[in-house]
């Protein structure tokens, strides 16, 4: 253990220290942070443009005609004060400016009220705006809902008494969803799903690439030789993945961290800016528990790729030849992705669902679709975990007896039969 | 001691070390020669356990070398350390790895820092060292520890004079203190510079093996350098074959047919006699015949002469067969 520990703490140390790392990481956490932002900058940029004119342009106006000013309801529902609590803006009422419909749409025109609406009673009212002020449009929809209501109201009052009750009751009627979680409410979870599957391919393909990349480099630089003069290959290669894996780990972290602060402080502006996005981050279940699934994952997951990977760079000599050799496990990756998408969009059978999903190299993605899918039980996802670290250990000695034989082989390409001897002695 | 008895290692259908046995005593410098694809890299990667042997054994005071790596400090042939890292942080890593605590390695490290005169060069990436530089990191490596057996593969490969003498003045210091170095070249001129033993390796197993001061004289001894002071008596006796030619006739008891070659070279003549045993009553009469002679000895054949002549037997030999 002390010899992993300190390939672990070179490695990892080597990897965080390189500028190349640090520079992806800044630019990672800085655009993740713009981009959280981009609400706060909105407004921002929004409140010093339009400034004192935004407030002047959001004046609207209403008149009222003859016949709907005879309604006690209608005048005491068209206050200027709870039209505002519906529609935002600084209302005026035509009435007191002694303005008939005409001179309102006027007023529209030479750019006084950013829009204005005339109404008569009836469920028919004249809503006008420039056609190329699309900002106004946004207050139709609330106008609508505010005059119907409105308009329904003062249709009730003018019903036989004797009916009026009846009607007013069925006119509240609503329906009112009660919500009973039961812990997996695939709603919530289903864009997670997506996000997770994209999350975990990236990663282990990103850190996979820079485990072979490494071994190749160090092939190339020839320290391999010295090291594994004082060294056990076994210790290299767990060292040199643990200390890729945890600096991948930071850097992941160092990102989820900034979007995470980023979110969190704007969330209010999320709000203004995009509801439904909003109502998906806050409402979705992503609990303790689903974190703590997607990191034993997600480690995993990435050590037996990351193993395979090392094995894989050890077999040959050239950085440009590690592309070659790490295909069929990328491909591998991208089948556990494809397959972890299928579940989640429901195309999956269920029980090939749960069946690929104790295949090691796509169980990091078909498990995880299952469990926001609802469909992973405590004990599936135990099992799953199991599995794959099963595999890790299989995979992890697999790749110790290939990289033992690959890394001291220079200039040529392991081929078929020594990889069988390095395996089978 | 370092034993090695029948060892033999296969690449596929080549074999790369053929029934090879040698000793290494203990405290000794030995040259390990060869010519490119002899063996040599391979039997020195069998005993730091870098390939398995095929077959034999490779013993250190009678335990499998396999057993014994971090005994061994090791300059490979293929240069190798990472160009990126700093070179105090490398030191120390492969300190560790050879069993040190952290302080131990540091204090280790900054010595052999200090040895190879490198000091200035503590906190730089190794790629911004030139190669000769580099060269004595790697090689400071190798000594961390203080190993009892040192292996150095072409250590001076590729180096200016300034570099080099200071790489041969630390390793002489590590001959000097009694620790057996294993020096695997085929730049005999350095080889015989440092080494007391050698042996010569030839696909794959060993065609000498001995005391280099032995295997010389155990050659024969005819060969004469003569040099006279006496440029009146040079002239009396000019003429390449009239030197010791006419010597011989006012020498009783030399028969001038005796004389193989008589050489001018610079002040002096190389003379080669039939029978070694004719060389001192050469000197005699040399002395009667009234020649100033300021120098006599024998010339023994050089490192590079006999590799020569060893490896080229049996090159010839496999031609023939």
């Amino acid at each position: 253990m002390k010899y992993i520990w300190e390939v672990f703490k070179f490695e990892y140390k080597g990897f965080v220290g390189a500028k190349s790392f640090r520079i992806v990481t800044i630019i990672f956490v800085c655009a993740l942070l713009i981009l959280t932002f981009i609400p706060e900058v909105v407004h921002q940029v929004s409140s010093l443009t339009s400034g004192a004119d935004k407030a002047e342009k959001t004046k609207a106006a209403f008149v009222l005609g003859e016949t709907a000013l005879e309604n006690e309801l209608y005048t005491a529902a068209f206050a200027p004060d709870l039209l505002s609590a519906a529609v935002p803006a600084k209302w005026t009422d035509g009435r007191e400016d002694g303005l008939t419909e005409e001179q309102l749409k006027e007023k529209v025109g030479a750019g006084d009220y950013l829009f204005a609406f005339y109404y008569n009673g009836g469920s028919e009212f004249k809503f006008y705006a420039p056609g190329n002020k699309i900002t106004a449009y946004t207050s139709l929809a609330p106008l609508s809902v505010y005059i119907t209501e409105v308009a329904r109201q003062a249709a009730i009052l003018e019903l036989p008494e004797t009916v009026r009750t009846d009607v007013a009751r069925v006119a509240a009627i609503e329906a009112e969803p009660v919500i009973v979680d039961i812990g997996g409410n695939a709603e919530n979870n289903f864009w997670i799903g997506y996000v997770l599957m994209f999350f975990l391919f990236y990663v282990i393909m990103g850190y996979s690439n820079a485990v072979s990349g490494a071994v190749v480099t160090e092939k190339t630089s020839k320290a391999m030789e010295l090291l594994i003069t004082v060294a056990k290959p076994v210790h290299l290669m767990v060292g040199k993945v643990l200390g890729i894996g945890f600096a991948s780990l930071t850097q992941v972290g160092a990102m989820v961290a900034a979007a995470g602060i980023g979110i969190a402080v704007n969330l209010p502006r999320w709000k203004d800016l995009s509801p439904d996005l909003f109502d998906m981050l806050t409402g979705s279940n992503v609990s303790g528990a689903l974190i703590g699934i997607l990191l034993v994952y997600f480690f995993l997951g990435f050590f037996v790729y990351a193993f395979l990977a090392a094995a894989m760079g050890s077999m040959v000599s050239k950085p440009e030849e590690a592309a070659s050799v790490m295909t069929m496990p990328m491909l591998m990756l991208v089948a556990g992705m494809a397959l972890g998408f299928l579940t989640l969009s429901g195309v999956m059978n269920k029980t090939l669902a749960a069946a690929l999903s104790y295949v090691p190299f796509f169980t990091p993605f078909c498990m995880i679709s299952r469990y926001t899918l609802g469909d992973a039980g405590t004990g599936s996802i135990v099992l799953g975990a199991i599995v794959l670290a099963a595999a890790v250990c299989v995979v992890a000695w697999i790749a110790a007896k290939i990289f033992r034989m690959g890394v001291m082989l220079y200039g040529v390409k392991a081929t078929p039969k020594q990889i069988r001897r390095a395996l089978f002695g | 001691m370092i034993e090695i008895k029948g060892l033999t290692k296969n690449f596929g259908e080549k074999r790369a070390v053929d029934d090879l046995t040698l000793t290494v005593r203990e405290g000794v410098a030995y040259g390990f020669l060869g010519r490119n694809g002899a063996g040599k890299t391979t039997t020195i990667r069998i005993l730091m356990n870098v390939f398995r042997e095929d077959g034999g054994v490779a013993l250190i005071d009678g335990v499998p070398a396999y057993k014994e790596p971090k005994r061994i400090g090791y300059l490979p042939e293929e240069r190798g350390m990472y160009s990126k890292r700093g070179v105090l942080e490398q030191l120390v890593y492969f300190g560790k790895l050879k069993g040190m605590d952290r302080e131990t390695a540091a204090r280790e490290a900054h010595a052999k820092l200090a040895e190879m005169d490198a000091t200035e060069y503590t906190n730089n990436k190794l790629e911004t060292l030139s190669k000769g530089n580099q060269q004595k990191i790697q090689l400071a490596a190798a000594l961390l520890g203080d190993p009892d057996i040192i292996i150095l593969d072409e250590p001076f490969s590729g180096l200016d004079p300034i570099n080099a003498q200071v790489l041969k003045d630390a390793v002489r210091r590590q001959v000097d203190e009694g620790r057996t170095v294993i020096f695997s070249s085929h730049q005999m001129a350095q080889v015989e510079e440092f080494c007391d033993e050698i042996c010569i390796i030839d696909r794959g197993h060993s065609v000498l093996e001995g005391n280099l001061a032995q295997i010389k004289r155990s050659y024969p001894r005819n060969k004469i350098r003569v040099e006279v002071e006496d440029t009146a008596a040079a002239s009396v006796i000019a003429g390449a074959a009239s030197v010791i030619a006419g010597a011989a006739s006012v020498i009783a008891g030399i028969d001038p047919q005796s004389i193989v070659s008589v050489v001018p070279e610079g002040a002096g003549y190389t003379v080669t006699l039939d029978d070694p045993a004719h060389r001192n009553l050469l000197l005699h009469r040399l002395a009667d015949a009234g020649i100033q002679v300021s120098a006599f000895f024998v010339i023994e054949p050089t490192l590079e002469q006999i590799f020569v002549e060893r490896v080229g037997e049996k090159s010839e030999e496999k031609a023939i067969a």
